[in-house]
């Protein structure tokens, strides 16, 4: 299995100030009834976009980065035999094409533009997709058959696409094969009548939170609601630029938006047996059940052979963070230099099913 | 969205259009046998034209059984979206057009449509540009007016010819059926609805003619505690009738010639080979076919090709009536 490993050197003490960033207002859709791909046509510009529009509170409009869409987990199903969407037995979550209670009703709508503006139909199309599992749209019709109209387990192309009529909105049935973050990017195009080529609106980002969230997705979604910029909440991002990664902010319990070293790890001599030994201490975020920690130690720092050291000396209690000090195996003194670093691992997301 | 206009006899103090610029008063309607107008006509148009016996009739775009409360008092009607138009519910028909006819589906789970096979007349929750689009909406419901934000639309009784189901499919593709006057009419033909929200169903009909659905709205007031029950609103459907003929290849040797056929008319298949200057015989080896209200279907051998069908239909007391097979 693959991790993604997160270094922290304890001399790299100083931290850069970084500005925090403001929160962007977010709303989050628990139970409404939303056109969240909601395509809107400037005239002025001559240009299209993509938004969220809540029906239920006058058709106000979100830009997808103010808005998450969440699936609860009583949406998740296990499929039966004979649908496209995946083997007999299969999770999958679902936003439904019905509207059920406490779930969002999601829809797609060109209802914000006047008919003969465009020629029938439009398209929104599926361009990328960032999460642990896969996404498919489709509709229920007929007696009982299934038209798939998005799916990502063959990949994106352009038939992974929408087509509402002008003037019109329409209702699908959105899955996610496992639960997590997933930032779902849409691009709308159309041709206005006359015209030879099409406009096309930007690539969009849409984020839905599939529930239960895994403990670090949990954690940038309380940190970042709505973002979807990358070299923001990804976990080798350093927003606030003070030297610690997402991830290693998530580890230790740190704010990621506030520039701040003091809840570095730290290094210090203790005594065991009568004898002194070099120490390593680090804050861990109780919560981060999702996180390995490792202090390791080398004679240079140009080691390759690091060794882990397994000895917990102290362990302190802080409510929702403990303070954890590892205990090196060779005593000080001889004249020895030895380092220290704390890796991070992160667990990655689970696996797609097969 | 194309309007046309049905002519009838009935109340004359009706006022059917009940929002839009429009001020005018027209829609009467006779208990039974609407008559279609020729005239279809856009919106504006039919504003122009408007005239006393006149009903107008939504045929396509998205339009709501709407379902709203305001001032202590029920409102059920039919809001037309894209037009944003209201009426009154016994003031407009609402088609379900001949192209609209499918055969019940082998599943089992469809079976409370009718018999696998026979027809089932169905208005679609996926918009078709070709048929009305029925949701059920209740936008203008103001939250917190009833208890769980829930109110329930019950149907109460059916006239017409055949029996009137109203269903959904869940994200698997089962039936949800919410209506059912095919077992009875009573208080489990029901649909719960969420206040400020829309849903789209579908709605089928077993048989083509003219239909009076009566729906009734209730809801247990948040205020007081207490239930509270509109009147008994009326929509009118008019289920239309085509031979939706088709051809199909069965096999290398084999025609299968398929159609909707009505009762008291009779089916003679005629061919030729030569289509301009042709003769039209009666096909030899086939028999004149008696309609039973059922999709009737006719092997054909393609020897002699090239051959030309048509389906001669013969009402009972009335002119024959020629349908070219495409």
């Amino acid at each position: 299995m693959n991790k993604t490993v997160f270094f922290i050197l304890v001399s790299a003490g100083l931290a850069l100030a970084g500005a925090p960033r403001l929160r962007a207002q977010c709303y989050t859709f628990t139970h409404e009834h939303v056109d969240l791909l909601s395509v809107q046509f400037h005239a002025v510009s001559n240009s299209l976009s993509l938004m969220a529009s809540d029906d239920d509170h006058g058709g106000a409009f979100y830009a997808s980065n103010q808005c998450v869409v969440v699936c609860p987990e009583s949406m998740k199903f296990a499929l039966p035999a004979g649908t496209p969407m995946g083997n007999e037995g299969d999770p999958l979550w679902i936003l439904p094409q019905n509207p059920y209670a406490g779930v969002p009703y999601v829809g797609v709508s060109a209802e914000p533009i006047a008919p003969g503006t465009f020629d029938d139909p439009l398209t929104i199309q599926l361009t990328r997709i960032e999460g642990p599992g896969h996404f498919l749209v489709w509709q229920t019709t007929g007696f009982g058959s299934f038209d798939l109209k998005m799916d990502t387990r063959d990949g994106i192309g352009s038939n992974d696409k929408l087509t509402p009529f002008v003037g019109a909105h329409e209702h699908h049935n959105w899955g996610f094969t496992t639960s997590g973050v997933y930032r779902v990017y849409f691009q709308a195009s159309g041709r206005r009548p006359g015209q030879t080529t099409n406009i096309v609106s930007p690539e969009t980002p849409f984020t839905f939170h599939i529930l239960p969230l895994k403990p670090f997705e949990h954690w940038t979604a309380t940190n970042w609601p709505c973002e979807c910029d990358l070299t923001l909440i990804a976990p080798g991002a350093d927003p606030d630029g003070d030297a610690g990664v997402n991830a290693i902010e998530y580890a230790l319990g740190t704010d990621p938006k506030m520039a701040a070293g003091d809840a570095w790890p730290t290094v210090s001599l203790v005594t065991a047996n009568g004898q002194a030994y070099g120490a390593m201490s680090y804050t861990r975020n109780k919560a981060a059940t999702d996180c390995g920690y490792e202090v390791v130690a080398a004679s240079s720092l140009f080691s390759t052979d690091w060794q882990t050291l397994t000895t917990v000396h102290e362990t302190i209690h802080l409510g929702d963070t403990e303070r954890i000090t590892m205990r090196d195996t060779v005593p000080v003194g001889g004249g020895v230099q030895r380092f220290f670093r704390l890796r991070v691992r992160l667990a990655p997301p689970q696996p797609n099913t097969p | 969205m194309n309007y046309s206009q049905l002519h009838g006899l009935g109340r004359p103090d009706a006022a059917a259009l009940r929002s839009g610029s429009a001020v005018f008063a027209l829609a009467q309607k006779s208990k039974f046998n609407f008559i279609r107008a020729i005239v279809t006509a856009g919106v504006l148009a039919l504003v122009g034209a408007a005239r006393a016996n006149d009903l107008p009739v939504l045929n396509s775009g998205h339009t709501d059984v709407g379902v709203n409360f305001e001032d202590g008092a029920w409102d059920l009607h039919v809001h037309a979206e894209e037009a944003d138009l209201e009426f009154e519910p016994e003031h407009v028909v609402l088609e379900v057009a001949g192209h609209a006819v499918q055969k019940v589906s082998s599943d089992p789970r469809f079976d409370f449509l009718g018999a696998a096979g026979s027809p089932i007349w169905v208005l679609p929750a996926m918009e078709q540009h070709d048929l009305l689009f029925l949701g059920l909406g209740t936008e203008e419901l103001a939250p917190g007016l009833f208890s769980k934000d829930t109110v329930t639309l019950t149907l109460k009784s059916v006239t017409g010819p055949g029996h009137f189901m109203l269903y959904h499919l869940d994200p698997l593709g089962n039936p949800v059926v919410s209506m059912n006057s095919r077992d009875g009419i009573d208080a489990s033909d029901a649909r719960s609805l969420t206040a400020g929200s829309h849903t789209h169903v579908h709605w089928a009909f077993s048989t083509p003619g003219q239909y009076r659905i009566g729906l009734q709205a209730s809801g247990v007031l948040a205020a007081t505690g207490e239930t509270n029950t509109s009147d008994v609103a009326e929509y009118l459907f008019e289920v239309q009738y085509a031979p939706a003929l088709s051809v199909t290849r069965k096999d290398t040797t084999t025609l299968a010639i398929e159609w909707l056929s009505r009762e008291h008319h009779e089916y003679h298949l005629q061919s030729t080979t030569d289509l301009s200057s042709g003769e039209w015989v009666a096909h030899p080896g086939v028999d004149p076919v008696a309609g039973t209200g059922q999709f009737i279907t006719l092997d054909v051998s393609l020897e002699n090709r090239p051959r030309f069908f048509r389906l001669e239909i013969i009402e009972k007391d009335s002119q024959p009536m020629n349908a070219p097979i495409p």
